[in-house]
């Protein structure tokens, strides 16, 4: 257990993913929350989106959270978005910036999805070099998010643990630890998520995600799809918990982005983070 | 298999559905490779077809949730995305429906769907220096029609047979009126805009539109003015002051004129 890395300047308490449904009541009721992250893709365009933000940014941190810029990509990053981010990352000065170990670009084609990058020294290579592309182009240390994860590709040679703390130790980035995306894929492929969080604990870990997942039946097997439209499942809580007894308390978030709930039942769920955050921050002091 | 072969199968399997070249590197389990890669590929088609649905939710009532879906399906696999930011994602979207032969006999929804494309472009676009009275004031007549101009990029014209505008302001009413629009095709141009933090709607009239059109890139006053049939200074006249008011106009080189 340590003190917040360098990659997050994010209060340690309880946010929640702000999305266009709620940036109304949001702007005007200004809800007690600690902090706020939002999509970074939606906020490229000039609008008033980003101008709403820089005015949110004065009651809330703000955590921005990039879901396209293709970290695994072999081809690299696409330097024009990479552009409009650091504009962004200038003009906000958020919090904390991240992305995930995922690729969704090639080729010319965005794929709007988290797709898996197979565990090997050349994708780690590869997304050791765009991390730090990243982090060069904005200015800052980012962090990268574990992936849920449906498959496994044969060539892999190493575990996930082992693949993210040799992609923090080399690019310098820290982890977005997502506790769901641990139990969803740990859960498909009938791995240990207790163990998953021991080999991890010890990485620069500046904020974890909560959000939930479904049950899918294919036949008489079934497979977690991390779908982020439910509450957070109970094996998940008590998966969080032991999260904070191994790495203390972190910055927290709730995650919700398909059908959506009333901005009150985020705030609920983030309140049942918050209770626990609080526990786990009066066994530390 | 290199990380960019691997890349590229999967793109071929998104796309495609034939994941012959790429179940080879997934692991198989209790699962086998392509009951695994279906996941990804459904999240795909999904996630881009719901945004297709926030980016045109009037063209999505007008065709329903099913017949949408569908189209939503094919012009995803034929047209992904391009760029990394989903607001910018459904410029072909109008085109693709137009082709479709069930909407041959509906084309007040494929330029609802443009008008829909329209307002996100008009909205997300960059903010940037607009022409305002003070870059005119001292302008003499000749620096005047020299004067290099550009539509804005939060300024779009629509041009429409259909009533797009009731249409789409009926579908923000709880109880809209549809009997009381006239959908008797007639030519229109509508401006969509965004002139400080709102979108803005309004009819244009020939002049305008033609003004506006002629200025879609680069030009100078003079030109876009000749264009536009303004055969008189009154006409011209009201065409820029519409152009300041909701600051239509932009130049990179507003000072060289001076």
């Amino acid at each position: 257990m340590g003190p917040l890395p360098s990659c997050s300047r994010l209060p340690i308490a309880t946010g929640i993913g702000l999305r266009a449904a709620h940036h109304e009541r949001v702007r005007g009721e200004r809800p007690d929350i600690a902090w706020l992250e939002v999509h970074t893709e939606n906020f490229l365009g000039g609008g008033a989106t980003p101008g709403m933000l820089e005015a949110l940014r004065e009651r809330y941190a703000i955590s921005l959270h990039g879901v396209g810029l293709s970290l695994g990509s072999a081809e690299g990053l696409d330097e024009e978005h990479l552009a409009r981010i650091a504009a962004l990352v200038q003009r906000l000065e958020p919090a904390a910036v991240s992305d995930h170990v995922s690729w969704s670009v090639t080729g010319g084609v965005y794929f709007n999805d988290l797709l898996p990058i197979p565990y090997d020294e050349e994708a780690l290579a590869v997304i050791v070099r765009n991390v730090m592309r990243f982090q060069e182009g904005i200015g800052r240390p980012v962090m990268v998010e574990n992936p849920s994860t449906y498959l496994r590709h044969a060539q892999s040679d190493r575990a996930e643990p082992q693949f993210l703390a040799e992609l923090c130790q080399r690019s310098g980035c820290g982890l977005l630890l997502d506790v769901n995306n641990v139990f969803v894929s740990t859960e498909n492929h009938g791995d240990d998520a207790r163990a998953y969080l021991a080999a991890i604990a010890h990485l620069p870990i500046g904020e974890i995600h909560l959000s939930g997942h479904h049950l899918r039946q294919i036949g008489n097997r079934s497979i977690r799809i991390d779908d982020h439209g439910s509450p957070v499942s109970d094996p998940v809580w008590a998966l969080y918990e032991h999260a904070l007894t191994l790495i203390g308390p972190r910055p927290t978030l709730v995650e919700w982005d398909s059908a959506l709930p009333p901005l009150e039942t985020l705030l609920a769920e983030a309140g049942k983070a918050q209770t626990r955050l609080d526990a786990s921050k009066r066994s530390a002091a | 298999m290199r990380l960019a072969d691997l890349q590229a199968a999967y793109r071929g399997y998104l796309l495609s559905g034939d994941g012959a070249a790429l179940a080879p590197a997934i692991v198989v389990d209790s699962f086998d490779g392509p009951e695994r890669l279906a996941i990804y590929r459904n999240n795909f088609l999904i996630s881009l077809g719901e945004a297709l649905k926030a980016n045109f939710p009037v063209t999505l009532q007008l065709l329903g949730t099913e017949f949408f879906e569908q189209a939503a399906r094919r012009f995803v696999l034929a047209q992904p995305p391009q760029r990394p930011c989903l607001f910018e994602y459904g410029a072909g979207f109008a085109g693709y429906l137009r082709d479709l032969p069930q909407l041959a006999t509906r084309p007040y929804i494929v330029d609802m769907a443009r008008f829909e494309f329209a307002r996100i472009a008009a909205y997300n676009a960059p903010v940037e220096p607009a022409i305002t009275s003070e870059t005119l004031i001292d302008l003499s007549p000749k620096q005047l029609e020299e004067l290099p101009i550009r539509r804005a990029r939060h300024a779009m014209v629509v041009t429409t047979r259909a009533p797009v505008l009731a249409l789409w302001q009926a579908h923000q009413t709880a109880e809209p009126d549809f009997a009381a629009i006239d959908m008797t095709p007639k030519s229109q141009a509508l401006l969509v805009c965004r002139p400080d933090q709102a979108l803005t709607y309004q009819e244009l009239d020939l002049s305008a539109s033609a003004f506006l059109l002629a200025a879609e890139h680069e030009t100078n006053l003079g030109i876009a003015a000749a264009r536009c049939g303004a055969t008189d200074d009154a006409t011209l006249g009201r065409i820029i002051a519409l152009a300041l008011q909701l600051r239509l106009l932009a130049s990179d080189h507003a000072s060289a004129a001076r």
